[in-house]
């Protein structure tokens, strides 16, 4: 937790007021803990200044910030306009089926979580999804899912 | 008639992202003409050249940098909007992964011609790749002395920093995104007064989009009249299209001003629709669906206007028959009740009723639900607090007067 804290403290004196330090202090959080827990709270708001439930309420505004553990491989399933239009809620369908987890969730080893989000800005290979960050797609077939999570579940064997 | 590359010309070629490849192709010469220009000078030529805001809004770009106070002896910032959150938009995100020091040399431009010596690039936390390349574009502009203290020996500093933001539609809206900036729940601001006088931290603040931008230094570099050239009286230069949905070749197309009209970007640039074609969404998810027999119209903003709809973003969403235009609706207010932030009631409220009721004449319950949806709208419309909820009234009235009968 000391290492953390020093990291805010740095944060904060690369912007001309402090307090923009915030959301990057709560991104590095999601860095280093997987998600914003409460203790990592309370640390930003000891360095900030500031109180744990106003760290909470402001990262409660954005709906990619995690509060909660996800799985080694996170999913975000766009079903906006274009990737609904190209078979998203399918994906989304066959997600479940093979996970056998509702969204949010993980999966009983931990390797996979999974939940619906707004347009992910990858309408050209829609339906599309962000797997970790890295935009994926189209994943227009139950194969090339499937196909995918083996793939996913071999690297994790192999690590 | 086809595609105009201006600032996609490069994007995509082999190295295009980096620093040796930008200076090869001309990159950072118009900054370093900028810089030894006078500021109001910068000013009127892009006053001159007649860009608009290339987010949504298309407000006229030289005309908000000129509203910035200049006997103020407050800091000043330019902020890069690359929060495109608008649904079916990814046009930001093919200049920033791919040709990223053309965003950073406008921003340069702007700070020149606006006096700022900081910048933020606000970027979505859907583009984690883009936040990366951005960062590792700055620290080489850094280093190679195009970005930092004293530039090129010019005495001009001016230093930009990437800003992650953490997954709000709604921050895409100026002054929402300069609240996140600080720290914040991203909620508008009421306006006036604008971010040019009270932006960042209270202090004067251009916000322009990322592509608004990249146009920057071609019109420094070859001259107003040059970029006038293209395009009509009010919509001058060129316009980046996101074309998505039921089309055959979903991509990004350039093309300059009134070339095309919606039709031939959807058949000749897009390929085609795939199965039948029910109607286009043409500026992103939060502009009025045209249907298929008002797509004759120029692409420019006032042609689009004209046909009852807006440009927006520029991002072409293909309605075809693969779901019922109801779920369209339902999937689009959905959206919008989601990214509602909350603030304003007719908005909050109003959206989330709009989402239910077209869910049910989705799900088949039809009765008296086109009068309960005009009644939420009389309820909304005019009384919201920023765009997004006028958004909504515009998106589902359109969607209940054009397709009342197929509900």
């Amino acid at each position: 937790m000391n290492g953390f804290k020093e990291k805010i403290r740095a944060l904060k004196t690369e912007f001309p007021v402090g307090a923009s330090a915030l959301i990057p202090a709560i991104h590095e959080a999601e860095a280093v803990f997987g998600a914003l827990t409460r203790e990592a709270a309370v640390a930003i708001a000891d360095e900030m200044g500031t109180r744990p439930e106003h760290v909470e309420a402001v990262a409660s505004f954005y709906h990619l910030i995690k509060r909660e553990g996800v799985g080694k491989f996170h999913f975000l399933v766009c079903t906006n306009l274009s990737c609904m239009i190209c078979g998203a809620y399918d994906l989304f369908g066959w997600m479940k089926e093979f996970l056998g987890v509702e969204p949010g969730r993980v999966t009983e080893d931990g390797l996979f979580s999974y939940e619906e989000a707004e347009c992910i800005g990858a309408c050209d290979m829609a339906p599309a999804v962000l797997l970790n960050g890295e935009r994926m797609g189209p994943l227009n077939t139950r194969e090339k899912l499937g196909q995918l999570l083996e793939k996913l579940r071999k690297e994790a064997g192999n690590a | 008639m086809p595609e105009t590359r201006i600032i996609l010309e490069h994007v995509g070629k082999k190295d295009s992202g980096g620093l040796g490849f930008y200076l090869d192709h001309g990159g950072y010469r118009a900054a370093l003409k900028a810089l030894a220009m006078k500021p109001q000078e910068i000013i009127d030529m892009v006053k001159a050249s007649g860009l608009r805001g290339r987010g949504g809004a298309a407000f006229p770009t030289g005309l908000k940098w000129d509203f910035v106070p200049k006997e103020d002896p407050r800091p000043r910032f330019v902020v890069a909007n690359c929060d495109e959150g608008e649904p079916g938009t990814f046009k930001d995100r093919e200049i920033v992964e791919k040709y990223p020091h053309l965003l950073l040399e406008g921003m340069l431009i702007a700070a020149k011609a606006i006096g700022a010596d900081r910048g933020f690039i606000y970027v979505r936390a859907e583009y984690p790749r883009a936040q990366g390349i951005l960062r590792a574009a700055v620290a080489e502009a850094e280093n190679h002395g195009y970005l930092g203290e004293n530039i090129k020996g010019t005495g001009f500093s001016f230093r930009v920093q990437v800003y992650a933001g953490g997954g709000a539609y709604i921050c895409g809206e100026e002054t929402a995104l300069i609240e996140s900036l600080e720290g914040k729940r991203g909620h508008p601001r009421l306006r006036p007064p604008y971010p040019v006088s009270h932006g960042v931290y209270g202090m004067p603040t251009v916000v322009n989009n990322v592509e608004t931008l990249s146009n920057v230094p071609f019109i420094l570099e070859k001259g107003p009249d040059w970029y006038r050239s293209m395009g009509t009286k009010d919509s001058a230069g060129t316009k980046i299209f996101t074309v998505s949905g039921g089309v055959k070749k979903p991509g990004v197309y350039e093309l300059k001003f009134g070339d095309m009209t919606l039709r031939e970007l959807i058949e000749e640039c897009a390929g085609g629709v795939n199965g039948k074609l029910v109607g286009v969404i043409p500026g992103g998810l939060s502009t009025p669906i045209l249907r298929p027999d008002e797509l004759d119209v120029k692409l420019t903003y006032e042609d689009i206007q004209k046909a009852g709809s807006l440009l927006g973003s520029g991002a072409v969403i293909v309605v075809n028959n693969s779901v019922p235009v109801a779920a369209v609706a339902r999937r689009s207010l959905e959206f919008l009740a989601h990214e509602s932030c909350g603030k304003c009631t007719p908005c909050r409220e109003g959206s989330t009723w709009l989402a239910r009721l077209f869910r049910e004449i989705e799900l088949g319950k039809k009765n008296g639900r086109i009068e309960k949806i005009n009644h939420i709208l009389d309820g909304m419309r005019g009384k919201c607090f920023c765009p997004l909820g006028e958004g909504a009234v515009a998106v589902a009235g359109a969607f209940t007067s054009k397709y009342g009968e197929e509900f």
